[in-house]
């Protein structure tokens, strides 16, 4: 089974039961970008959901209808989302996705990969 | 760009949005500092307050007009601006004179300045019905303008090429226009007090007033359905009751603030997860229909094709052959 994927904003990869979503470097995300996140991500899943690490401290801006797809088209056969973020930028944009856009799942932002992946366990 | 320059663009915006224009976002640079993060977050803030006020318009229908601002130019053969109308300099705070003569490329920022030219040249070649297109105007203090266009093709009584209409819509909310407002309801006063002696205030139409809690309740509601689409929904009387408000306040809120009513929007959202699992899994329909909150399989694929024209299997035999 194909286990790791590509495109030109994100890679994918599942490991132990945990699709791990790193985001490319400073990138924006705008609707065609998310709608394309989203397919190539549903793709690797073959209908299978998963918690997800999403490592997005590279994302510089997700514009409005872009942070509406993912909170609701985005949330699609995942159990849970634990966003890694940094200061400043990427922790601002994961904290106002997660108030204001309210994604319907789970979903968490930690400074570290060990505390997101520990948040995750519950949903493995 | 300067921490200096970044501040003096956050400033701007600022007592933009303080005059009711939300439609100005500032332009991004590639430093992750405090006050980018600052600049992301104002740029959120102003996309999520500029949809509230396009919402708004349309639940409250009898209040749009005022509060549309348009953007018109006219171009000619090479793309240069012929004419504007006078709202478009306010809004870019450039004069008349500055802006004619001049390719419209000078007014939107370089990203899109490219795609302009681009455009321009492919609709050239062929012209014929009006079309849309993404632009990002910059306004002479450096403030972007993220819009859609609609471009209109000008045609002559003998079918020649007569120039194009750039036109923009944007909303905003005018201090002006409700004294205005407020004026022509005194000078109604007092005409009926003149008229009759006495003082007949008329209520065309009383507006109910949600207070916070009542609002806090609504989006409540909705998170609740939006969490829990596989379930059944209780009669709205009892709905109500579990957010701790009554039936009419639940309706009329709903409406108010989302602009649909409660079954509407559980429908939707339904749909909207329904189509994602029948476009991109493999699960069978029997389960989609359980986990999207539809009763049945045949009243799951009547309202998905009612909804989006073709029934779920269609859409994934349509899917599944693509990417094969």
């Amino acid at each position: 089974m194909l286990n790791y994927i590509e495109n030109n904003y994100a890679t994918y990869q599942i490991v132990e039961g945990i699709l791990n979503i790193r985001y490319h470097i400073g990138i924006s995300i705008n609707l065609p970008a998310a709608v394309k996140i989203v397919e190539d991500r549903l793709a690797l899943q073959q209908g299978q959901s998963y918690p997800a690490l999403c490592d997005m401290r590279g994302v510089r801006e997700v514009n409005k209808e872009a942070r509406d797809y993912l909170a609701m088209e985005g949330s699609v056969l995942l159990k849970a989302v634990a966003f890694v973020v940094e200061q400043p930028i990427s922790e601002a944009i994961s904290r106002f996705y997660q108030f204001a856009n309210k994604p319907p799942i789970p979903t968490e932002a930690f400074y570290t990969t060990e505390n997101a992946k520990k948040f995750l366990t519950d949903y493995c | 760009m300067s921490k200096k320059k970044r501040l003096k663009k956050v400033r701007n915006l600022l007592i933009e949005m303080g005059s009711g224009k939300f439609f100005y976002r500032i332009e991004r640079s590639n430093k992750n500092d405090n006050v980018e993060a600052l600049v992301s977050l104002i740029n959120m803030m102003a996309e999520e307050i500029e949809e509230a006020l396009i919402h708004q318009g349309y639940a409250n229908a009898n209040e749009t007009i005022k509060h549309i601002v348009i953007m018109n130019f006219i171009l000619d053969s090479m793309g240069r601006i012929v004419a504007v109308n006078p709202q478009t300099c306010t809004i870019l705070y450039y004069l008349c004179e500055d802006m004619v003569g001049k390719s419209l490329t000078h007014f939107l920022n370089e990203k899109t300045a490219k795609t302009w030219e681009e455009y321009w040249k492919s609709i050239q070649v062929k012209n014929t019905a009006d079309k849309a297109v993404e632009l990002t105007f910059q306004t002479k203090g450096g403030l972007l303008i993220p819009s859609a266009c609609y471009l209109s093709f000008l045609k002559g009584y003998k079918g020649e090429e007569d120039g194009t209409i750039l036109t923009i819509v944007k909303h905003s909310k005018k201090p002006v226009e409700l004294e205005e407002e407020i004026k022509q309801n005194i000078m109604r006063l007092n005409g009926n007090r003149t008229e009759k002696g006495t003082v007949t205030v008329q209520h065309k139409w009383e507006k109910v007033r949600l207070t916070y809690e009542d609002i806090r309740k609504i989006r409540e509601a909705r998170d609740f359905l939006s969490n829990n689409l596989e379930r059944e929904l209780p009669p709205l009387k009892e709905f109500a009751r579990e957010i701790g408000t009554n039936t009419f306040k639940l309706k009329y809120g709903f409406k108010e603030l989302y602009g649909t009513s409660v079954f509407r929007f559980l429908r939707n959202e339904r749909l909207r997860k329904a189509k994602m699992l029948v476009q991109y899994g493999d699960r069978p329909f029997k389960t989609i229909a359980h986990v999207c909150g539809f009763k049945s399989v045949p009243s799951f694929s009547a309202t998905f094709k009612s909804e989006f024209g073709h029934t779920p299997t269609e859409l994934r035999k349509k899917y599944s052959s693509e990417n094969s």
